[in-house]
């Protein structure tokens, strides 16, 4: 099995093989006042691309050869900060990161390999700087300078198909995210405290909450007496949804729960029961103590959360399917 | 040839597109700062870097409007509400009217207090942040270096972002993306054949994470008026991946940390976030308190204001554009500038205004400055 170390690797071997490091003009780094170009050819990258192919084999000995015929005429301390470095990240004893050519944010500044690393080697950018007043030495951290330079770009091919998945996935959660805070049960300020406080997960990656607490929740609708002997006059009202329950399906498209309702109608006594939400729409029943004005007894409420009306449509699926369509092409699959 | 990234997050207020290429943001005056130094005679800062606005205020604006919604439609549907109704829905009423959130402060109020508003700000910024990585990482013939370059309240919101990005297992979600479709069935079969290339991709490279710090680091991160110590999320600054790399640090997500400070910047003050010794020592941390005044002393907060400094831009320079190395006669412009702007050349009078607007009492920040004390009050009280 091929290890993503291994990705690596072969890249670098490739890109030592194939640019033979290629010295065209560019605006990269500058070591011993030699510019870094980039490989002259990028068929590696190529190459390192198809090498997803798990039953890949890797020749370290070939790679370790290769290093070693380049490094022959580098002074000892470069030769085994290049080597060692080498070993190392192979072996998952040095992170991917240490592979790029550093700055130090302290004034007057200074350039390094491998920084942070038991294998750092200095590259000074002014070719009178002290370790590059020798040529032979100024030569050698040259050519261990595009090494690192070749090692970050077979790294950064490595992982750049999965960034394109990770920033596809972001990009996903923010849809799901925006379903359940502006498209699902609408949450006024103190639910969605209270939701965030004990319903959301510290991984933003799991996604948003699939419950939600209803809490002191303001709705429209309208209540009707239905006991025998009542006025049969409606009256629309403010209904107050003390405390309840949510659950979304997986999509967050849809949602139902129970609540604890009370109402508040202009013509009758306040009412107190219970109301059910699917959607946008909420049915309850509410008891009215309203002897004296004809509405005494169990009532009808219906409501809904008008904010609704005004939202998007909701995505479909067909967005993400071409996502994955997408994705499985890009794996040549 | 690869220009290296700058993903710059803005501080408090109502932003919108072109926000960047204003005179109080930190961008105009790095590229008019750049121009001061002889590498970059005939050169723009702009052929070496490319600056990425990070837009986040949309999502409170979005809030707020949400809230400003939700009230008027009930209000519209109930002509007469109870007195207790009518206070709480009038308020929200006013939620999304124009500065209504920068005179009340409401942005840091919805990101420090809401979770789940947070996260969705967090996740505003990611998208932006990975699309742009995965887009760039491979596609010039050198890797780009990555920057972050936060002001103010934007600091909070790259620390959180920053924290998450490194640590969750992004590419694990897909497998639990609703398929409930109608064509549900015909996409679920697409998803398994997804994920078991996915698998296997995943399997060669052990990583649920391709942004995890063993693979992935920016290069620096540059916090001005950094106000980590009192707004962040679901970790601490200082326990946090967001620090600088050390040897035999691993976890680190930068190269280099910038924490800059003004000793007068009343934001800076509330803000209080500390620069572990550690990090100093280690010499990727650099900690600097700035004691100067340019212009009006009211635009002591802008991020302009911090960047004019010398010891901050060359520094910026220096990480932002790989060719350049600042000279000897480059670094001594930072005791001239020190020499001309001190405050110590302010007179009396000067300095007197100076003392009241880093006490939080007067001036544009006084309003924002109480409503930050109170959360660090509120935070002191936490057992």
């Amino acid at each position: 099995m091929m290890s993503y170390r291994s990705f690596v690797l072969v890249g670098l071997m490739l890109g030592m093989g194939i640019a033979n490091l290629a010295r065209a003009q560019s605006d990269a780094a500058i070591v011993c006042g030699k510019t870094l170009s980039a490989p002259g050819t990028l068929s590696w990258l190529s190459y390192l691309q198809r090498a997803a192919d798990p039953t890949q084999q890797v020749d370290h000995d070939a790679l370790a050869a290769m290093v070693h015929a380049r490094s022959i005429s580098w002074p000892t301390e470069i030769r085994h900060s290049v080597a060692g470095a080498l070993q190392d990240f192979k072996s998952g004893d040095m992170p991917a990161t240490a592979l790029r050519i550093t700055k130090t944010a302290s004034l007057p500044v200074r350039q390094m390999g491998f920084q942070n690393t038991a294998y750092v080697i200095e590259l000074p950018p002014d070719a009178t700087a002290r370790p590059c007043a020798n040529a032979a030495e100024a030569a050698a951290r040259i050519d261990a300078a595009y090494v690192i330079v070749l090692m970050e770009r077979a790294q950064a091919a490595a992982i750049q198909h999965r960034m394109k998945l990770a920033a596809d996935e972001i990009g996903e959660l923010e849809q799901q995210y925006d379903r359940y805070l502006f498209e699902g049960f609408p949450m006024f300020p103190w639910e969605a405290w209270l939701n965030g406080k004990f319903l959301a997960s510290n991984r933003i990656a799991r996604g948003p909450p699939r419950n939600s607490i209803v809490f002191l929740h303001p709705a429209a609708g309208v209540v009707g007496s239905v006991e025998s002997g009542t006025q049969s006059d409606v009256d629309g009202t403010l209904g107050v949804e003390a405390l309840g329950w949510i659950r979304y399906d997986d999509s967050h498209r849809n949602w139902y729960g129970v609540s604890l309702l009370a109402t508040f109608p202009t013509d009758r006594e306040p009412g107190y029961g219970v109301a059910f939400n699917y959607n946008i729409y909420k049915v309850g029943a509410t008891w009215h103590d309203d002897k004296g004005m004809g509405h005494d007894g169990w009532a009808l409420y219906l409501g809904m959360d008008f904010l609704q009306f005004v939202n998007e449509k909701y995505r479909t699926y067909d967005a993400y399917r071409e996502k994955v369509t997408k994705g499985l092409s890009e794996l040549g699959q | 040839m690869a220009k290296n990234i700058v993903f710059v997050f803005h501080g408090i207020g109502q932003y919108q597109d072109g926000w960047m290429d204003l005179e109080s943001c930190a961008v105009p005056i790095l590229k008019a700062a750049a121009k001061d130094y002889p590498f970059f005679a005939g050169k723009s800062l702009d052929t070496f870097t490319e600056f990425v606005p990070i837009l986040y205020d949309d999502v409170f604006e979005r809030i707020l409007k949400h809230w400003q919604d939700l009230a008027k439609g009930l209000k519209g549907a109930v002509p007469v509400l109870p007195a207790f109704a009518e206070e709480v829905i009038g308020l929200m009423e006013q939620a999304g009217e124009d500065k209504w959130s920068l005179k009340t402060g409401a942005d840091v109020a919805l990101y420090w207090g809401f979770k789940l508003f947070q996260q969705r700000v967090v996740l505003r910024v990611l998208a932006q942040i990975t699309a742009k990585i995965a887009s760039t990482i491979t596609a010039a013939d050198q890797t780009p270096h990555y920057h972050i370059l936060a002001h103010s309240m934007g600091t909070a919101v790259a620390h959180d972002a920053l924290h998450h990005l490194g640590t969750e297992a992004w590419l694990t979600a897909i497998q639990n993306a609703p398929l409930d479709d109608e064509d549900g069935e015909a996409a679920g079969k697409d998803r398994a054949a997804y994920l078991t290339s996915h698998a296997r991709l995943r399997e060669a490279t052990h990583r649920h994470n391709p942004f995890s710090p063993e693979v992935f680091a920016f290069q620096s991160v540059t916090m001005l008026s950094n106000v980590t110590g009192l707004i962040h999320g679901a970790e601490s600054p200082y326990h946090s991946i967001v620090r600088p790399g050390t040897p035999g640090d691993s976890g680190a997500f930068t190269n280099v940390y910038l924490n800059v400070n003004h000793a007068f910047d009343p934001i800076s003050i509330v803000g209080k976030f500390r620069m572990p010794a550690g990090w100093v020592m280690g010499g990727n941390g650099i900690d600097i308190s700035l004691k100067h005044v340019i212009d009006k002393i009211e635009h002591i907060h802008d991020a302009a204001h911090y960047v004019r400094h010398p010891d901050v831009h060359l520094r910026l320079l220096a990480q932002y554009v790989d060719q350049y190395v600042p000279s000897d006669d480059d670094v001594k412009k930072v005791a001239n500038f020190d020499a001309k702007f001190s405050i110590d050349k302010l007179d009396q009078r000067a300095t007197q205004a100076l003392a009241a607007l880093a006490s939080g009492d007067t001036g544009p920040l006084a309003q924002l400055v109480t409503r930050l004390r109170g959360l660090t009050g509120l935070l002191e009280e936490r057992p």
